[in-house]
């Protein structure tokens, strides 16, 4: 049951479908019949363009005709100016040229006579100008060679110190080896004098006198105490 | 009888001639009796070769260890070094060695030395002790003290 109220359904849809296509297509029968019965009959709705055409013709030919009256008019009233005009312009530009020929000539010897004056200064100008350089560098120089004088003068002197100063301590240090090494000759010159002037017996009784002072201070003795090991002045 | 031959050395450099005259004798010895009496006879002085004559008419005595122990005993003998400023006559050797026994008492050899600079007197060195009792020290302080007087006197 439920099939068949389907295919009740399309068939229903084909037919309204197939309806309105039937309907379209008379429609369209019917309009090709009317415009053939049209043509044929020989009914034309539109105008004829060549009445178009021949109006429009008219109506330009009329335009063309005023323009060129207009042209005319206007060309003839623009000669008329530019003769005019002409003469006019003419006796301007003479004046113009005239009167810049004045100015021209004017200005010129103005000119002239203000480089000429001019030129006669430039000597004296450049003179004083040289002056106040040339004094101005003057200035520099002797400021510069009074510093360099001061400053050269500084180092000298410091030179000066210093090589004095280290002469002082190389003085000294050469005094002082000269000091030292006279000792040291007197020393050995006496040394010498006194060993040879000491005669032998003396040289013995010294000796004796030493070990007598060494057995006093118990040098001989074998005793493990460790005793003075410094020298000992022999009185 | 061996003091009778430490009695005759006095220095180190005594002591070490007669050790060297020991060492030939022992030497001697292995080289058979010939050479024995000739060494003993030739290359060694007259108290040593009478010494050993002494010994080896002993009875019972090993000579070679006598010999042997001799030298030992007398390398183990103390040194007294005097540092002097002149060089001592034999007789001057002999005061001071004595006067050296008398302290030590006991055999001493003295190892003396020379130095002029010390002027006088001695310097004594006895197993690590040293005394200065020479007149270096003495002139040296004198000297410092007048070094001054010196140098202005130079600089006149």
């Amino acid at each position: 049951m439920q099939i068949d109220q389907s295919l009740i359904y399309i068939v229903i849809l084909l037919f309204t479908t197939l309806t309105i296509f039937l309907v379209g297509i008379i429609f369209a029968y019917l309009k090709l019949i009317r415009n053939y019965v049209d043509l044929k009959e020989g009914r034309n709705k539109y105008p004829d363009p060549k009445i178009f055409l021949l109006r429009a013709h008219a109506k330009s030919q009329k335009i063309i005709e005023d323009a060129t009256d207009k042209a005319r008019q206007v060309v003839e009233s623009a000669e008329t100016l530019k003769l005019k005009n002409i003469e006019v312009v003419q006796k301007q530009i003479e004046h113009a040229q005239s009167e810049n020929l004045k100015i021209y000539q004017d200005s010129v010897a103005k000119i002239q006579n203000e480089s000429m004056k001019v030129l006669q200064n430039v000597p004296e100008y450049i003179k004083t100008l040289l002056t106040k350089e040339v004094l101005i560098v003057k200035d520099d120089i002797l400021k510069e060679i009074k510093l360099a004088t001061e400053n050269a003068k500084n180092l000298i002197n410091q030179a000066y110190k210093q090589a004095e100063d280290e002469v002082a301590e190389y003085k000294k240090v050469r005094m002082s080896a000269l000091d030292k090494t006279a000792i040291n000759i007197i020393q050995q010159i006496s040394r010498k004098v006194l060993n040879k002037e000491i005669e032998m017996s003396e040289h013995e009784k010294l000796v004796i006198k030493a070990l007598e002072e060494a057995k006093r201070q118990n040098i001989f003795s074998d005793e493990d105490s460790y005793q003075e090991s410094q020298p000992e002045k022999y009185k | 009888m061996e003091e009778t031959i430490y009695a005759k050395i006095k220095t180190k450099e005594s002591a070490e001639a007669l050790i060297n005259e020991l060492e030939l004798v022992l030497k001697s010895l292995y080289l058979g009796s010939d050479e024995f009496a000739f060494t003993l006879r030739t290359k060694v002085r007259a108290n040593l070769c009478e010494y050993i004559k002494t010994r080896l008419n002993q009875e019972n005595i090993n000579i070679e260890n006598h010999i042997k122990n001799l030298i030992e005993r007398i390398r183990l003998v103390p040194c007294v070094r005097l540092i002097l400023a002149f060089e001592p006559s034999d007789d001057a050797l002999d005061r001071f060695h004595s006067i050296v026994i008398s302290a030590c008492q006991k055999p001493v050899f003295l190892d003396v030395g020379f130095s002029p600079d010390i002027i006088g007197g001695a310097i004594i060195i006895y197993q690590g002790k040293y005394r200065d009792l020479s007149f270096k020290g003495l002139f040296e302080d004198e000297f410092e003290k007048e070094k001054e007087n010196i140098i202005s006197f130079l600089k006149k």
